[in-house]
């Protein structure tokens, strides 16, 4: 049985079709041809030809017009689409016309740049000419460095590598900046917030070097359906660039299903959970021989479904499911990807790491547990499975989250609405001023410089003269330091430091790595870890050491962990006087607790303390308060319930006002918030010195209020569920649907609301 | 936003003002004077020491007429015949930092040569960064002047880094390259063995007797000293700045003739050390100077030495023996070895691959190769002890002891 006759089935199956709240079939496409363009090398189109390509599409035709004649085009079309040949071949053809010519190509990952690496060898060889592509990145051997430097037409890295390795020290790759003819940036969609604006402070460093060598690359960007692919980019590269957004590659049709789990508890609103749903469809595609991948949002939610999975499948298939994510070992990644392209792995269960452009090929079905939290990115997911022309299917499963309850029930969102918006801030002040900093580490600055775009740019280099990290002599300003800026600047967070995973009962054996900033709530003392369907219990958490030590274990739970948060505010750079503000905040975080959560039952069936150190980040925060005169009249209890079931719908809503990725902001109700002395609830960036969403839900306040309130009032549980206001328990003493509604009138009206008998 | 407004968010207040002296003023410094370029001006610092000052145990007369072609040979540098290879530099600098970032500047450089008056150094002093350019001219038109270049880490560290300054300003590289003899490579062959650290303030004391006094500043402050010099403009710390250049540079000369004197003949009372020996035994061994290196090891093992150095020694010595099928002389060595437990393994293939290939003797020849599988075998490093290796021989071995294998015939 194929994907199509699968899904067909399942929709006559009445207990399935209940919980369908939409269904798509989207017709095959054609596909559009276009000829080579006249200019390309004959060479390169005899290449292409005897690789089977005799026609493009009509986006590469004119995304290689568009390169060929000097501008800078931004491709957006879906997965496998042939996104590559649309810079590969202008770059190509520029180094064949002149062997001088140079290119850099940027992938946010090792893997993907890897993976290039292959395609490009590939068409390099079938053209029997001399063109060296490299990889230069942390596993770049020292001894190819060197010719990678000098003789390297082709240098594929990451920004972090441009940025700590290349830049700062260009002198050593002087062929390489004096010849840049393109810098290719794909992937474009996921440089945005914090890493986006470091993103785009680096270009403006390689645009500096550029000039000093006397180039002046064009770029060429690739990304993934975003509401401002246009825009990003030319916010990234500060320049004009060309949108090339018709797709021509031609598809199969494909059958998109909106899932939500039923209810099985009204009272509580509690309705089945998505991973056990996810489960279960996932079997029956399993079962049936269909090559699927299934979407985790978490790691947790990963390494359990993978786990549920195996057990599920026959002795036979066990070793066909895989687990991909974060933290895998690149060789244990490279195997998967070549299973699944070669048919040898039929499943794969994946965070979003495989939403990114990793080949491995078109797959047969595709089940999305849980809404990804972006339209981008659930495109970017449904993408993966589709092929040119057979018949696909996805499954998107509803959680109970507020978000993914009114995505499932709104279909339009997801079919109709434009995907999210990119969103950079390349001047944010902490970023800006760090990426000075490496930029006058490079070269110095004269008079009348301006870094990038940024008009004050004099303002940052007297803060760092006075700061003695500068000396400013005659016109220009020169480093005057023994510290090595880019080395401590990561472009990722707060740290890119990883904390590595060790078995320690095989000494040897690193078993995964994960970032700091993650290490408090995933690998403290007693947690589970979950790598690869193993359990593993973390031993001892060495901050310090960076290193995690757990070791096997077979238990039948694993673990959640609490964070306590403090926001401080520093500084209000925006208020109504009444009932909002915008500004600058510090946010402590600490770990508190963890519970034990058994598998199935998924039932709370013990706790621990955690014992580690506060971590503070400082960034922007939007808030808004109830007048005292109406908290004081009303009893805390009611203020307190109501407030957390606010707090969880303004979560949950706002970064669909905003379109961002929910992970980008985060939510912190006080009942009595020492700056405000009233009930409070903040909204800020979760990223060091903030990108700029708390300001924009400052200017949007009444309209998230409202929607708000209309999520509340509309739901259909009774007295408050996950879907709106949070999980309510059995027994509450006032309901927590009515409470919040309540506060959002107060908050509307701005006036004082008769106090319930 | 202006810096006001900056220091605000960022949460700063205004710092104190650097109080500045007058300007650095080359007559205020010994030997000071301005060198001008067709891109401005550079503080050049000149001293010179008579041919009868000393430095350490050594006069700077040494250094008269020196041309340091053992060394070059060694460094395959140069070849022995190199007659127009006449003048020598000594060079060193003083940088803003470690590693080779487009960051890190050269702000000093000195450079040292012997001339008829005495030994002369020049030392080329950047008083803030904006005379980088005039530095890097007036530095290239006085390195032209000259066919061999000494330094101590200069190949790996100082030389890129001058390169890395010629690109950023924009300056030509030097038309004709001098040949650099990177002395640093050296001193690490002759002196790991015996010296805790080949590092210059290391190597003057122990092998030079240079002391500095306590007026010089150890190297990791040098940045910080020259930094506050550039701020404040006080000539005091730039002066314990080129006192510290400088020494590096008399040391630098002085020892490359100490270690021309060394390789032209070890045994001329340049060497008071019997590791030294074993060094340089090491030394010519891999250069392939056989009869230097047995004497070498020979004189080394005359004198008393550190048990561990000594056994290695007799190894060392043994392989060369064995190598040239001197075996009377090899076999006792390897036997002097056979209890030390650092060498048993190694000691034992050596003697079972002797009584099997040269004696024909297997018994032997088995037992040893079973005594080697038992010995510790954490000194893998040599040929021949990996344990598949012992136990293929093991297995090739036990074969012919079965056998009836003759022995080597007795002379009739």
């Amino acid at each position: 049985m194929n994907a199509e006759q699968l899904i067909n089935q399942l929709l006559e199956e009445p207990d399935f079709a209940a919980s369908v709240t939409a269904y798509r079939a989207l017709p095959a496409r054609d596909g559009r041809y276009v000829g080579f363009p006249q200019a390309l090398d004959q060479r390169l189109v005899d290449a292409l030809e005897r690789r089977g390509i005799h026609q493009l599409y009509s986006h590469q035709a004119e995304a290689i017009q568009h390169a060929l004649s000097g501008r800078n085009p931004v491709i957006v079309t879906p997965t496998a689409s042939g996104k590559t040949l649309c810079y590969n071949v202008p770059v190509v053809s520029s180094i064949m016309a002149n062997s001088a010519n140079r290119a850099l190509y940027l992938f946010p990952t090792k893997a993907l740049a890897q993976d290039q690496l292959a395609e490009l060898q590939v068409l390099v060889e079938s053209l029997g000419i001399e063109l060296r592509s490299h990889t230069y990145d942390g596993d770049t051997p020292a001894d190819a460095r060197r010719a990678i430097r000098q003789a390297g037409h082709i240098v594929i890295t990451n920004p972090d590598m441009l940025h700590t390795a290349i830049l700062p020290h260009h002198t050593r790759w002087v062929r390489l900046f004096e010849n840049l003819r393109y810098v290719v940036i794909d992937e474009l969609h996921t440089y945005r917030g914090v890493f986006g604006s470091h993103v785009a402070n680096v270009i403006r460093r390689l645009r500096r070097i550029c000039n000093f060598y006397g180039s002046n690359p064009q770029f060429i960007c690739c990304s993934a359906t975003i509401a401002n692919p246009a825009q990003l980019a030319s916010n990234l590269i500060e320049g004009d660039v060309e949108l090339v957004d018709q797709n021509g590659a031609p598809s199969g049709p494909k059958h998109v299903v909106l899932f939500n789990p039923p209810v099985v508890d009204r009272q509580l609103g509690i309705r089945r959970s998505a991973v056990l749903t996810a489960r279960g469809i996932a079997r029956s595609f399993i079962n049936n021989g269909i090559q699927s991948i299934i979407f985790g949002r978490t790691r947790t939610a990963v390494e359990i479904l993978l786990t549920y999975l195996r057990a599920d499948a026959p002795d036979h298939r066990r070793d066909s499911i895989r687990g991909y994510r974060g933290g895998y070992l690149p060789q244990e990644r490279r195997a998967i990807e070549r299973g699944l392209r070669d048919g040898t792995v039929r499943a794969v269960v994946s965070t979003n790491a495989l939403e990114l452009g990793i080949d491995i090929g078109g797959l047969d079905a595709c089940v999305l547990t849980g809404y990804p939290g972006t339209i981008a990115s659930a495109w970017q997911q449904i993408g993966r499975a589709g092929r040119t022309s057979a018949s696909s299917v996805a499954v998107l499963v509803a959680s109970s989250t507020p978000l993914d309850q009114y995505v499932i029930t709104h279909p339009e969102y997801i079919f109709d609405s434009s995907p999210e918006t990119g969103l950079i801030n390349a001047d944010n002040l902490h970023i800006l001023l760090s990426q000075i900093k490496c930029a006058a580490f490079e070269l110095p600055f004269r008079d009348g410089d301006n870094f990038g775009r940024t008009d004050s740019t004099a303002s940052f280099l007297e803060y760092l003269t006075e700061a003695g990290l500068l000396h400013r002599v005659q016109d220009s300003w020169h480093w005057m330091s023994e510290s090595f800026p880019a080395e401590e600047i990561s472009l990722r967070s707060a740290s890119t430091d990883n904390v590595v995973i060790v078995d320690y009962e095989r000494p040897t054996q690193v078993i995964g790595e994960i970032d700091r900033l993650s290490a408090p709530t995933w690998v403290h003392d007693e947690a589970i870890y979950l790598h690869g369907g193993v359990q593993y219990q973390v031993e001892r958490l060495d901050l310090e050491e960076k290193k995690a030590y757990v070791r096997r274990v077979d238990v039948d739970y694993y673990t959640d962990a609490e964070l306590a948060v403090k926001v401080n505010v520093l500084e209000v750079m925006g208020s109504d006087g009444q009932a909002r503000s915008h500004g600058e905040v510090s946010v402590t975080y600490l770990p508190t607790i963890f519970k034990k959560i058994k598998f199935d039952s998924h039932e709370n069936v013990g706790w621990g303390k955690i014992h580690l150190p506060e971590d503070t980040m400082h960034t922007r925060a939007y808030w808004l308060w109830l007048p005292t005169e109406v908290s004081e009249r009303l009893p805390l209890k009611e203020v307190e319930v109501g407030l957390a079931g606010l707090a969880n719908v303004l979560a949950n809503l706002a970064p669909l006002y905003l379109m961002c990725d929910p992970r980008d902001l985060r939510v912190w109700p006080e009942v009595k918030a020492p700056f405000t002395g009233a009930p409070t609830i903040f909204l800020y960036d979760s990223i060091p010195g903030g990108i700029g969403f708390s300001t924009r839900l400052y200017d949007m306040h009444e309209t998230l209020l409202r929607g708000a309130g209309d999520l509340v009032a509309r739901c259909e549980c009774a007295q408050g569920c996950p879907s709106c206001v949070g999980p309510q328990f059995d027994g509450a003493a006032t309901s927590a649907k009515l409470q919040a509604l309540r506060l959002l009138d107060v908050l509307l009206t701005a006036r004082p609301l008769a106090v319930a008998s | 936003m202006n810096l006001e407004e900056l220091r605000t968010r960022l949460g700063t207040t205004r710092p104190a003002p650097v109080v500045r002296e007058s300007a650095a003023s080359p007559e205020a410094i010994p030997g000071g004077m301005l060198e001008q370029t067709n891109r401005g001006p550079c503080l050049v610092v000149e001293t010179t020491r008579g041919h009868e000052e000393e430095h350490g145990s050594h006069q700077f007369m040494a250094l008269r007429g020196l041309r340091p072609f053992r060394i070059g040979g060694v460094l395959a540098g140069i070849g022995q015949d190199g007659p127009h290879l006449e003048r020598v530099a000594y060079l060193d600098t003083e940088t803003t930092g470690l590693g080779y970032g487009a960051g890190v500047q050269v702000f000093m450089v000195g450079i040292g040569s012997a001339e008829p008056d005495g030994f002369r150094v020049r030392q080329f002093v950047l008083r803030h960064p904006g005379e980088e350019p005039a530095l890097l001219l007036a530095l290239s038109e006085y390195l032209s002047g000259f066919d061999i270049l000494v330094s101590y880490n200069g190949r790996a560290f100082d030389w890129p880094l001058l390169e890395n300054r010629l690109i950023l300003n924009r300056v030509p590289p030097l038309e004709a390259q001098p040949v650099h003899l990177d002395l640093l490579y050296l001193a690490r062959r002759l002196w790991r063995a015996r010296l805790e650290s080949c590092g210059m303030s290391t190597v003057e004391q122990a092998i030079l007797g240079v002391d500095r006094g306590s007026k010089d500043v150890p190297g990791y402050v040098i940045p910080s000293l020259y930094f506050q010099f550039v701020r404040t403009g006080s000539l005091g710390l730039l002066r314990r700045i080129l006192h510290h250049n400088l020494y590096d540079i008399l040391s630098l000369a002085v020892l490359t003739a100490h270690v021309e004197r060394v390789l032209a003949d070890p045994w001329g009372g340049t060497v008071s050390h019997a590791v030294d020996f074993y060094s340089l035994g090491r030394l010519y061994n891999a250069l392939g100077e056989v009869d230097g290196a047995v004497a070498c090891f020979e004189t080394a093992l005359s004198h008393d030495l550190p048990p561990s150095i000594r056994d290695e020694a007799v190894l060392r010595l043994a392989m060369i023996e064995k190598r040239r099928s001197n075996w009377q002389m090899a076999l006792p060595l390897f036997e002097s070895i056979l209890d030390r437990s650092q060498f048993e393994r190694i000691a034992c293939v050596e003697l079972a691959k002797y009584h099997e290939h040269v004696a024909r003797e297997f018994g032997p020849a088995m037992q040893l190769t079973d005594r080697a599988l038992r010995a510790d075998g954490r000194l893998d490093r040599w040929p021949g002890t990996d344990r598949m290796e012992l136990l293929h021989r093991k297995r090739r071995l036990s074969g012919r002891v079965g056998n009836v294998t003759p022995g080597p015939s007795p002379p009739s």
